[in-house]
């Protein structure tokens, strides 16, 4: 063979490895994507006692039928559903799926009308990044919406505007969670010492049970935002904190000076993760397991220290017993500041 | 942690005697830097089940040499460090994908010449320092994606040259490049495991190193290039794999390949340098 048959030869092969192979998006090989990602990377297939093998008996057969995105995206979306997980979500450009049964059956606990009122912070409160924060009377108060955008400065000028106040409450009712390392750089702010909080596992392979042997996770106020391991501090909390929040209530409840009221977090004690589907959907879903400090799974959510409800009466009466429990606690466990 | 220790060692003295050598080295036969452009295609597990493919540019060093009074003994150092940014096949997601090696070879030649043709092969052992960076920032606590690996291993080199008569082609030639690792140490988080574990639990960056060899880790890094050497520049065309049959980082080894297409970069290129036709 002549040397440039050869070289036109390597050239052609090399160009082949090159080509671009075209996705495969039919609604078959979208849904099996679906269910095989969850299969190989979801992480509570035993707590939730799951048999995901039959879930996929009983949708794979009804993508046949399926007629368009909009009913291939709510198959997918009933399947991730029977998980009843906050974690599992199909995003989408036509719509975001998730589940709410975790939450449904829980009281709000929670009005931002009423605590807008003047009896509470009043319209003229603050904003600072996902930071909502005001006096009220002589007790500081942070609603925490998210943790997204906590900053440290942002920490620094609250703690000097509640410079005079006997205590912190800090609200995470309906924050639905963010980075977890913020939580947890938060979480530290309140600590006096590197403090056992929990456990954190991964996966080992794609099978359902093989998980490595659980870490231990430490709170160390080397890491706080700021430094309020004296403040006396009311956590509130709600069904609808969920994810890192949970994480945050969680380490909380280690804190020394903290009190934990309300009602029990929603959960989500999963690490998510996102993949994605041929043809460009997205898929999130719990990927790492995660526990109390007594080994316990936060997947289900964190019991308050003590359980307080916002009734119909108490709606009716523009009242906010979580706050008003919490007033009453700094008040009656006042700490010296400094 | 002993058996790296031991590892980093012999590293160090390979090194070292290396550079104690270096003066005797002083025929080159190849001493050249180039850059390139071309495709990238990245398989990451950790961070989605997808392909990821993209365009990725390069850079590259290329150094071979010879003892003067020996020249079935050579050296072959080669750097190369390239970027690429890759998209899923839906083009939903980017992924910044960032991959750098060093390896310093010791081989053994062979040579076969006849008119027009000849045909070299190399075997030998190497040194490889080898990294993959990967940045997808879809998810909030596992935006990245880093693997470090330190190892020794079996290198080996077929070339095949002719020399074009009555062209400016000085030699047109067609080279395969492999080294598959012996033993090593490997920087890398297990399967499942994210970098917010790795930030917040108690092992934290200690439980990323694991020892690498032939009992978890099969992997072979080779290079494809056909090139035209001219007097003073070489073009050329190669196609770098790296494919992992058992992948070092998982402590439950699971046989899988890395991907089912080939994992790999293929590039144009055009050094720079100085190349004495051996």
């Amino acid at each position: 063979m002549r040397p440039h048959i050869i070289y036109i030869v390597l050239l052609a092969v090399l160009c082949m490895l090159s080509c671009k192979r075209k996705p495969d998006i039919s609604p078959e090989a979208t849904f099996d994507a679906a269910w095989k990602i969850m299969d190989e990377h979801y992480c509570y297939f035993r707590e939730r006692d799951i048999d995901w093998k039959g879930v996929c008996d009983v949708y794979r057969p009804k993508v046949d039928a399926v007629n368009g995105p909009f009913e291939l995206f709510d198959l997918i979306a009933e399947m991730l559903d029977t998980l009843g997980d906050g974690h599992v979500n199909l995003i989408t450009p036509l719509g975001v799926s998730s589940s709410s049964g975790w939450f449904d059956d829980y009281p709000m606990d929670f009005s931002w009308k009423i605590l807008s009122d003047e009896d509470y912070l009043g319209k003229d409160y603050r904003t600072a990044g996902d930071l909502v924060y005001d006096t009220i009377g002589d007790v500081g108060y942070i609603r925490v919406t998210s943790f997204s955008s906590v900053s440290r400065s942002s920490l620094m000028y609250i703690d000097l505007y509640f410079q005079n106040c006997k205590g912190i409450i800090v609200d995470v009712r309906s924050n639905g969670g963010g980075d977890m390392s913020l939580a947890s750089r938060l979480a530290a702010s309140f600590f006096k010492e590197k403090t056992l909080t929990g456990f954190i596992r991964h996966k080992l392979s794609s099978k359902h049970d093989d998980f490595s042997e659980p870490e231990p996770i430490y709170t160390d106020p080397d890491e706080a935002l700021i430094d309020w391991k004296r403040r006396q501090v009311v956590v509130l909390t709600n069904r609808r904190a969920f994810s890192a929040t949970n994480s945050f209530v969680s380490a909380m409840r280690l804190a020394p000076h903290c009190t934990i009221v309300g009602g029990v977090t929603g959960g989500g004690g999963g690490l998510p993760l996102s993949n994605e589907l041929p043809n460009g959907w997205q898929l999130r879903f719990s990927a790492v397991p995660m526990y109390g400090a007594d080994t316990v799974s936060i997947e289900f959510g964190v019991k308050p220290d003590v359980e307080v409800h916002q009734t119909e009466d108490d709606i009716a009466n523009r009242r906010d017993p979580l706050v008003d429990y919490a007033i009453n606690i700094i008040h009656a466990e006042e700490l010296n500041p400094q | 942690m002993r058996r790296i220790k031991l590892l980093i060692l012999l590293l160090l003295a390979s090194i070292s005697l290396y550079a104690q050598n270096s003066g005797d080295v002083e025929h080159s036969s190849l001493n050249t830097w180039g850059v390139g452009a071309g495709g990238v295609s990245v398989y990451d597990p950790q961070l989605s089940s997808s392909v990821y493919r993209g365009f990725s540019v390069t850079v590259e060093g290329v150094h071979q040499n010879h003892y003067v009074k020996n020249d079935k003994a050579w050296w072959v150092v080669s750097d190369r460090l390239s970027y690429g940014r890759v998209l899923n096949e839906s083009h939903t997601a980017a992924m910044q994908h960032l991959r750098g090696k060093f390896s310093y070879a010791s081989c053994y030649m062979y040579r076969h010449d006849e008119s027009g043709w000849k045909i070299r092969c190399m075997a030998g052992g190497s040194l490889r320092l080898s990294g993959i960076l990967n940045y997808l920032p879809r998810n909030y606590n596992n935006v990245a994606s880093a693997d470090v690996r330190i190892q020794a291993c079996g290198y080996f080199q077929f070339g095949f040259m002719t020399v074009p008569a009555g062209s400016a082609v000085k030699e047109l030639g067609i080279h395969y490049s492999v080294e598959f690792p012996l033993i090593g140490c490997s920087f890398a988080p297990d399967y499942g495991e994210s970098y917010y574990e790795v930030w917040a639990s108690e092992p934290g960056i200690g439980s990323l190193a694991r020892f690498a060899s032939l009992h978890n880790c099969w992997e072979a890094d080779g290079k494809l290039t056909l090139s035209l050497g001219f007097k003073k520049f070489i073009m050329s065309m190669s196609f770098v794999h790296d494919n992992s049959l058992l992948v070092p980082t998982w402590k439950v080894p699971e046989y899988r390949f890395w991907h089912n297409d080939l994992s790999g970069e293929l590039s144009f290129t055009l050094h720079l340098g100085r190349m004495n036709i051996q």
